[in-house]
This record gives structure tokens, sequence and C-alpha cells, in this order.
């Protein structure tokens, strides 16, 4: 049976269409190299793809020419494994196969414990959440991976933990509903201590916690813990909207980590939810010293709130009274697409797109907050939330380069967009035709080619670790170590390449930054081509 | 920040001339006479709006306040994975309170999903379902559904008293297809739904009071599979968006057998179904997805038909999807004692794959019309009616057959026990009130006064059961003995009054 397949897919083969390729070759476990079956194995932004045999050999058939994003997703072995993957960049030549283009998957690993409270009773219904640290639009900010809840014996299992990846981990009580008004005692010497979110080891604050590391395919079992408790607190409020009193949906959250995209995917957890009183009235109880976020709106059924806000509040050593929180009707922001020097001739036919993504929450159902003006071009995104917000770009031409992208005098390249935050600005995108560019080829020292290998290009004059982060521009290489990076702006740069994969968090970037001068440096004079060759380092 | 983590304070004192009285107590299991540490201990004085105070016990289940004026009091106990107990008590300065409090602890079935060759069944989510009035249900409330582990481990928890059957969803499950947006059937296995011990004889669990079922291993053995395909196809304007589809067993429709996702033209395939009789539910376009399936919007469509996979694939259904059905709601209440404001939910009994749920507000002297349901069996539920107000059994509204125009709803006064426990230290007792025509309700646990009375009030007229025993006494699981205690038949409107001697 095998070989007749076999010898179909020789005989499909021998009559390709002119522009088509092939690629193939075998997915493995990373650390065992055990073959892996059944993983997916398919081709970027077309309908290409295929399935690994029980040797874990694939092959993909009428690849487009050209440059293609190749991706190994391992099996979907249950419910809470979420799939792994990994990508590489394949150069498909017309009527060949791009033979041997093996993947390594790593088996995520597993977190397993206990929640124990003062008593040493097993705490049921608790959150346990990983906290990534990452840095990200200019500052370390502290997301939210993967999630558990405890069973009746206070046990949790966190499964795909990302193997190599340092991680906080915190155990708290939320509650998914909250009373507009708490019928906690008046007295704070009369309330039940309130559970504090607690951080592994055993500590209220991030900073004294411990970072877990898991090995692939790690199941590290044991990590119990002890729930802090500590005293209870209220806050008390008022939430206005301008029109008079009325009812309010409300959520609210600690802010020791938040929902949102990261480097890793992106996740999202339930804040507690509720409603004011028909007065707009809130109070707000069991709550432990700590930084807390509120954040209101108006529902709307399969449509965007119209108006919102969030109000962030610090819980100290005693009730907070007076807590007012005003609502805003959603904002337009206005932008345009303007040329640094001159325009080309003939204009551009492509157009740009522009998309708000909330930073620390999940877009609403029919939350528009993107638009495609033409370049150059003005538009407008008319109902958008007074939220922070992270810019997505895309469409921007390979050989053209973002030199400035402003909101209110704000550069919201390394900082986050606070719409509304400053009146009449504009979105000021500044793009720019005298860029060049790095064309790339990563050998060992024996000058064979290494693929797969990234490239980092960083500029030279960045102040701080969480700058650099922000400014980073990487590729991965093709099969054959090539890789050619669009149009940067003219000036220094470091660059180098890594055989691993990096991402954004403090111990990836942090040795970057510590390295940096050991780096090659280049110098990209406008419209022109940097060849550089370079070999894999190793920064650990 | 200078926040301060404090060692738990245990006992609380309101430093006061004017307030003197004490409250002490112990909170005990009901199953063993073991302290229950950690428990919520929450006192609410009569006529003052909020709590008094909020207490937690120790670890040798013990909890005291002191400062307390003097009043009525109500004395709520609860801890998560118990059920709540109640007690009414008068505190004087003059004598100190000392109350015992039993708590009756959930149960927990645990144990694997395995293959005939010992391999975990990956991906599949054990159920319990409560047997009581109707079908077995399966709930997605914490502790009562379960993932398999990657070593087919599963948990189940938070089961109040009742009888339970087990089933393991693997395969095409809506849970994986919601969550994933990609599901599809075990090689070798298919799609399905198994019973503990088996499909024909399911053995149901019954629990009184903290009792843990470990081991209870669930096998799926290999089958011969089928195929079922065809096409959904819309007569109206086309719409975007794909149809979600699901294959529930008619015995069983509470969880699908398999669920899919039909391509762009309304075609769709099920692999790796088991022999049997089923209903096909198809619904959309889908306009997102969560764990019970894809999101609808108020425009969907829908189709259901009969399908019979015998020995060879089912091929080329096909389903004409038409919008929903309108239906027109009527609440007739008794002349007084109910709110004017109540909140509607209605349910699938089926699994459609699809978020089925429908919630509205219901003013009770207007008719309330929902449109856009489905051709689905929905339970309906009104609540928010008030203390003295009750719909007596549940309603279900059938739509399966076609539309219908409206659904009258009767509510009826609440009805009301007023216990008195005869004999010696008939305050240390403890009460328990099972509802015994729909046993999927929850048991009501209480403590009576120093005169020996409780009243149980808010009650939905109906068959009760009603049993006393000492709170210190030793032996356990008593709550569903169905010799012990008195059955009561509980009317509308006028309130009960039992005598209950102690055993």
């Amino acid at each position: 049976m095998k070989t007749l397949t076999f010898a179909l897919l020789l005989a499909r083969f021998a009559w390709p269409q002119n522009d088509t390729g092939a690629v193939s070759g075998i997915v493995r476990e990373l650390s065992s190299g055990q073959p892996v079956p059944d993983a997916e194995v398919a081709v970027g932004r077309t309908d290409r793809n295929g399935k690994t045999d029980a040797e874990g050999r694939y092959s993909i058939l009428n690849v487009p020419a050209g440059q293609q994003r190749v991706t190994a997703t391992a099996p979907r072995l249950s419910q809470h494994i979420f799939p792994r993957y990994v990508t590489k960049m394949v150069t498909v030549a017309p009527g060949q196969e791009a033979a041997g283009v093996d993947f390594g998957l790593e088996m995520p690993g597993s977190i397993a414990g206990r929640i124990l409270d003062q008593n040493r009773e097993p705490m049921p219904g608790i959150q346990v959440v990983l906290v990534a640290r990452e840095y990200s639009l200019g500052s370390l900010r502290y997301v939210y991976s993967v999630m558990a809840t405890t069973d009746d014996d206070g046990a949790y299992v966190l499964h795909n933990v990302r193997p190599g990846r340092a991680f906080l981990l915190m155990a708290r009580k939320r509650e998914r509903k909250m009373d507009a008004i708490s019928p906690a005692p008046v007295d704070p010497k009369l309330r039940k201590p309130a559970f504090a979110p607690t951080f592994y080891p055993g500590t209220p604050q991030r900073d004294g916690a411990q970072l877990l590391t898991l090995r692939a395919g790690e199941q590290r079992e044991g990590v119990d813990l002890r729930i802090l408790r500590s005293p209870s607190y209220c806050a008390e409020g008022v939430v206005q909207a301008g029109a008079g009193p009325q009812a309010f949906p409300i959520q609210l959250e600690d802010v020791h980590a938040s929902s949102g995209a990261s480097g890793d995917g992106a996740t999202f957890i339930m804040p507690t939810m509720g409603n004011t009183g028909d007065d707009g009235k809130v109070r707000l109880c069991n709550l432990a010293p700590g930084e807390y976020r509120l954040t209101v709106s108006n529902n709307r059924t399969s449509a965007a709130p119209t108006i919102f806000a969030t109000a962030s509040f610090t819980i100290v050593d005693r009730d907070l009274r007076n807590l007012t929180v005003v609502a805003k009707p959603v904002v337009a922001v206005a932008g345009e697409v303007t040329w640094h020097g001159e325009a080309p001739d003939p204009p551009l036919t492509q157009k740009l797109t522009v998309g708000l993504e909330p930073l620390t929450r999940a877009p609403w159902r029919g939350e528009m907050t993107s638009s495609n003006p033409s370049i150059p071009g003005s538009f407008a995104m008319p109902s958008v939330l007074a939220d922070a917000y992270r810019i997505r770009l895309n469409g921007l031409p390979n050989d053209i380069y973002l030199k400035e992208m402003t909101y209110g005098g704000v550069d919201v390249r390394t900082e986050p967009l606070l719409a509304g935050s400053v009146a009449d600005s504009t979105l000021r995108i500044v793009l720019a035709r005298d860029g060049g560019n790095i064309a790339a080829k990563v050998a060992d020292k024996d000058g064979n080619a290494v693929g797969d290998a990234r490239v980092l290009v960083l500029p030279i004059t960045v102040p701080s670790e969480a700058a650099l982060a922000a400014t980073i521009v990487s590729g991965q290489c093709d099969q054959v170590g090539v890789w050619n990076s669009n149009a940067l702006a003219p000036g220094k740069y470091y660059v180098l390449a890594l055989a691993r994969p990096h991402d954004n968090s403090p111990e990836s970037i942090g040795k970057l930054w510590g390295s940096r001068t050991h780096f090659k440096e280049i110098d990209i004079a406008p419209k022109s081509s940097v060849q550089v060759t370079l070999a894999p380092m190793d920064l650990n | 920040m200078r926040a301060r983590f404090v060692p738990v304070a245990l006992a609380v004192s309101v430093a006061s001339a004017a307030f003197s009285a004490t409250l002490s107590g112990r909170v005990v299991n009901d199953h063993e006479g073991a302290a229950v540490a950690s428990a919520d201990v929450r006192v609410f004085r009569t006529g003052i709006p909020g709590l008094t105070a909020e207490l937690e016990t120790d670890s040798e289940g013990r909890f005291y306040a002191e400062g307390l004026p003097d009043g009525e009091y109500r004395i709520e106990v609860s801890k998560l994975n118990h059920i709540a107990s109640s007690v009414r008590t008068q505190l004087s300065a003059s004598t100190p309170t000392t109350l015992r409090l039993r708590l009756i602890r959930c149960g927990a079935i645990s144990g694997r999903v395995l293959q005939a060759g010992g391999q975990p069944v990956t991906g599949a989510v054990v159920y319990a379902m409560r047997t009581g009035a109707g079908a077995p249900r399966a709930e997605q409330t914490p502790g009562r559904f379960a993932h398999v582990d990657s070593q087919g481990r599963y948990r189940l928890f938070n089961l109040p008293p009742g009888q339970y059957l087990v089933a393991a969803a693997f395969g095409a499950t809506t849970v994986r297809l919601g969550s994933s947006g990609d599901a599809g059937a075990v090689p070798g296995l298919g799609s399905g739904v198994q019973f503990y011990p088996s499909n024909a004889r399911p053995q149901p669990f019954t629990i009184t009071s903290g009792e843990a079922f470990p081991n209870i291993e669930i096998s799926v053995l290999p089958s011969s599979l089928y195929s079922v395909s065809g096409a959904v196809s819309t007569s109206g304007p086309k719409t975007p968006g794909v149809f979600w589809l699901a294959l529930a067993s008619i015995e069983q429709p509470s969880v699908a057998v398999a669920a899919t996702i039909a391509k762009e033209d309304g075609a769709f395939r099920f692999t790796g179904i088991p022999p049997g009789i089923y209903d096909l539910f198809a619904s959309g376009p889908a306009t997102g997805r969560g764990s019970s399936g894809a999101s609808l919007s108020k425009e969907a469509r829908f189709a259901r038909t009969r399908v019979t996979v015998g020995s060879q694939d089912v091929e080329g259904l096909t389903l004409d999807a038409s919008p929903g059905m309108s239906v027109t709601l009527r609440l007739r209440t008794p002349p007084s004692g109910c709110g004017s404001q109540a909140q509607l939910t209605l349910t699938s009994v089926e699994d459609w794959a699809a978020e089925l749920i429908r919630q509205s507000p219901f003013t009770l002297a207007e008719p309330l019309t929902l449109a856009g349901l489905a051709p689905a069996r929905y339970r309906v539920a009104v609540t928010g009616l008030g203390e003295a107000c009750h719909v007596p059994q549940e309603t279900v509204l059938d739509l399966s057959a076609g539309a219908r125009e409206q659904l009258i709803i009767t509510a009826v006064p609440a009805g009301a026990i007023h216990v008195t426990i005869a004999g010696e230290a008939k305050s240390a007792a403890t009460v328990v009130l099972v509802d015994v025509t729909d046993r999927s309700q929850p048991l009501r646990v209480a403590g009576p006064d120093a005169k020996g009375q409780y009243t149980f009030g808010s009650l939905r007229p109906g068959r009760y059961r009603l049993s006393a025993k000492m709170s210190d006494a030793q032996q356990s699981r008593w709550t569903d003995e169905t010799s012990a205690g008195v059955f009561i038949d509980v009317p509308a409107g006028e309130p009960v009054r039992v005598e209950l001697p102690l055993p």
C-alpha cells in the first residue's frame, strides 16, 4: 500500500506545473530525535499541506515557487496540549524538490502542584497562572501564559508550558461575578481576611518570586503554594457618563499581569464581572492590598460599547472611598500617511492596513479599529474606545520603511497609543524611500551555509533594553542561509545571526544587550544594499 | 507598596460596652464528624442589611466572635465543594451561644479513560450526568465535567448528593471543536459517547455525603465505524460563514457523539461514527465559537433530521436550513407575591454544537416574543420571581416537530415548612430537606433555633423528604436513606407545620 502511494506521488510529480516545486523532510521531537507522526506541515498562505507518516516523513507537492513560510505543527494530543509549531523559510525552485526540510518540535512541559491555605486545607477553584515577562512597546510587561484551576483537592496541572522560557507562577482566587454593593461588614476588622494573589514560592509581589524554567517535555511536580491572606478592604465609588445616573457593566482585575497578545500568542483571562447599581454606585470588597483596574463600558449585544473607561486604583491599608470613574464616549482617531522627501512617480497603488490592537483585553465583537489608507492618504477610525493600543501596520512595500509614527507627539512605535489622551491629535505615519537593505548570508567558520538561522538587526544608538526590544528587526534565513531585509532607515546597526529563535523576554534581550558590542557593525547608506556574511552565535 | 500580610485573625471583636454577646461554634463534616477547616461563616443580623461579621473556621473547625449586639441572627456556613448550611439563633449578652454545624461534602469520581490496549483516550471529556426529572443531563459546571490529561486521567468533583452516570465523549467532541476550531475522530475509535461501564447498562453512582469513587476506568472499545455526509443548503439569500453540525444519540442528546464544521459550500462529513440512531443538527452561519460550540447571530438558520447508521456509510444527506422560529411566552402568576421582573433562560436539552442559550428579561404583565429559536427542545427556567413565587415543574419548550405559537408558564405561590424538632437537645440537630419531585434541585441543610424550630421558606410546591439527626452524631451518610425521615407534600401558599422526632 505504501509503495503504491509513493508511486502515485512520483507520477504526479513527474508533470509539475511550470511554476511549482516540492518540499519534503522529516519532523522529529527535538531532544529525543524521535519521529513525530501525524504532525501537520503547511505552506503559509496556500492550501498546500500534508501530514507526517509513522516515520515522521512528509512531502508536499505543487508548492508555488519562491520563498515560502513552511510550518510544522505538533499533532493535537488533547484539549489542553495546545499545538506547538516551528516555522522555516524555504526557497522553492520551479520543478525541483526542496528535500531535507526537517523540523525539530519541542515537547511542551507541564507543572503540577497543590494550593493550600493557612490551615493546610486544599483550596478548590483557585486560578493558577503562568506569567511571562517580556519587553513590549518600551517597557517590561507581565502577560498571562497558560492557566489552570484547582480541583477539590487543591491540585492543578498547567499543560503546554513552553520549555526554556522563564515564568512566574501566580495563584489567586478570582470570582466570576461581583455585586454592585458588596455586603461585606463596614468594619474591616469584622471581615474575613482576603486571599492575596500569591507568587511562587509564597510572596505577594512579583519581585520576590522565583522563576520557573522547564526543559523540553519536563513534567515538574510538587510546585505547591500556600496562598497568602491579608486584611480585606473595599473600594467605594461611582461611575458617571454625563447622562445622569445609570447602571453600567463593570470588570475588575488585579494588575499583577494582564491579558493580551504577546510573542507567545495571546491569552485572555476573564476579569470579575458585574454591574454598578442603578445610581452608578459600587462597593467592591474582598480586596487585598495591591493595584487594581476597573473597566467600565455600556452593554450592547453583538456590537462594541459606545462608552468606555478604565480606572486604576491602589489599595494600601484602608478602604478607598470616593473613587470616581467617568466613562468617555468613543473617540475618533484621524490619521495621515505622508512621504518623507519626494513622493514616488507614478504614485503607489498599494494600500496600507493600519490596525489598533487593544493592549490588555480581547477586542469586543464588532469593534472595528482598522483602516486602509492610500499612500499617501488620510484615514479615520470614527469610534475608538478610550484605551491603550498597539498599532499593526501591514502592506508596507519591501523598499519602503516606516520613518515616524506619532500620536499626540508620542512615538507609538515604542509606546502604546492612548486613544483620546490628547485632544485633536492625529496618528501621523511618515514613510520614506531612501532606505537601504541588508543581504545576509549565514555560514559556519568553514564557509558551509547554515539554514534556518535568525538574523537580528539592532540600531546602534538605543538607550535601554526595553528600547532595544522595541526596535529589533529580525528575520529567518532560508534553507541555504540566505536572508534579505526589507528597507531599513539609513544609519548604523549591529547585525548578528543566532541558530535558535530569540524572544522579548528579559533573559533573551539582556543577552543581546550585554554582548551587543561584539556584534558586527554596519552602516547602511541611503538606497544601498549591504552584503554581510555571518556565523551563527551562541549567546549562552 | 506598603502592603501588610498578616496571620489570619480568626476571632473578631467589637470593643464596645454596648455589644457583648459572643458567638462560637464548630463545623464538622457530615460523613465523619471531622473538623471542617477554612469554612466561611457569614453572620447576618435580622433586619440589618449587609453582613455583621465574616468569620472563617480554624484548623479545628472552630469559629468565634465577640462583642456582637444582642438580637436575632442568621448564620450561613459554606465551603467550596460542600453544601451550604444555615441556622438561626438568638444572641444575648447573658448567654454565650455555641453552635455545632454539619457540612455535607460533595462527592468525587475519578479514574482513567482507556482504549482496549490500555492507551489513554486523549482529548476525551468526561461528564457526571445527574439523573432526576427528565433525561440525565451534562452540565458545564466546574467539577462536573473534566478533560482527560495525557495519561487519560480525569477527576469529577463538586457533586452534591444525588445519582450520577459517568460518560466520556471522545473524538470530535463539541468542547474540543468549540475550543480549538478543529476536532477529529480518534484513530481506530472514531467519535462517540461511552458510559461507565457500558452504554447498554450504565451504572449510577449514588452520592450522599463526601463519597469518593476512585479508579473508575472507562473503557472505549473499538467498533465498526462509518461516515455520515451530505450538505446543508439554504433557500434564502446566501450569507457568509459556515454551518456547524452535531450528531447526537436520540436516547442521550445532551452530549453529541460528534461535531463538525461544514465547508463554505455546505458540504459536511462526520467520520468514525458507530452504528446507532441519531438526530443530526445544523446551525449557522457561525459568527464565532466557544466551548459549547458556534456563536450564532439572530439571522441564524437551522435544520434537523433523523439519521440511522447501520452497516454502511450514510451519504448524500441534504438539510435545508430555515430561519429560526418565534414563540410568545406568557407567564401566569398568582394575584400577589410574585415580583414584576423576572429573568427567562432557555437552554437546549440537545447538544447542537452551538450556543443556543437565550436569556431575556421578562416583565410579568407582558407577553415576551422570542425570535430566532432553533427547532430544538429547550428547557425553560424563570428566575428572579422572588422568594414567594415559583414555577412548579420543569417546563420544556419542544420545537423539534415544528413551530408553536405560544407557551404559557404558570407560577404559583411558594410553599414553606415550619419544622419543630421534638425531644431533648433539640437545638443541637441538623435538618436536611430533599426535593423528591426533582432530585436535581439543591439539598437544603439547616440548624434549628433554641426552641428546635426552623422554617424552610420559598419552596417549590411538590414532594419533599425531611430528616434530622444530632449534630454531634458520628455516623455518616443519611441524606439519601429513603427509609429515614418523613415525606411531606408541600402545597402552594400555606406553610406546612411538621414535628420531627430525632432518631
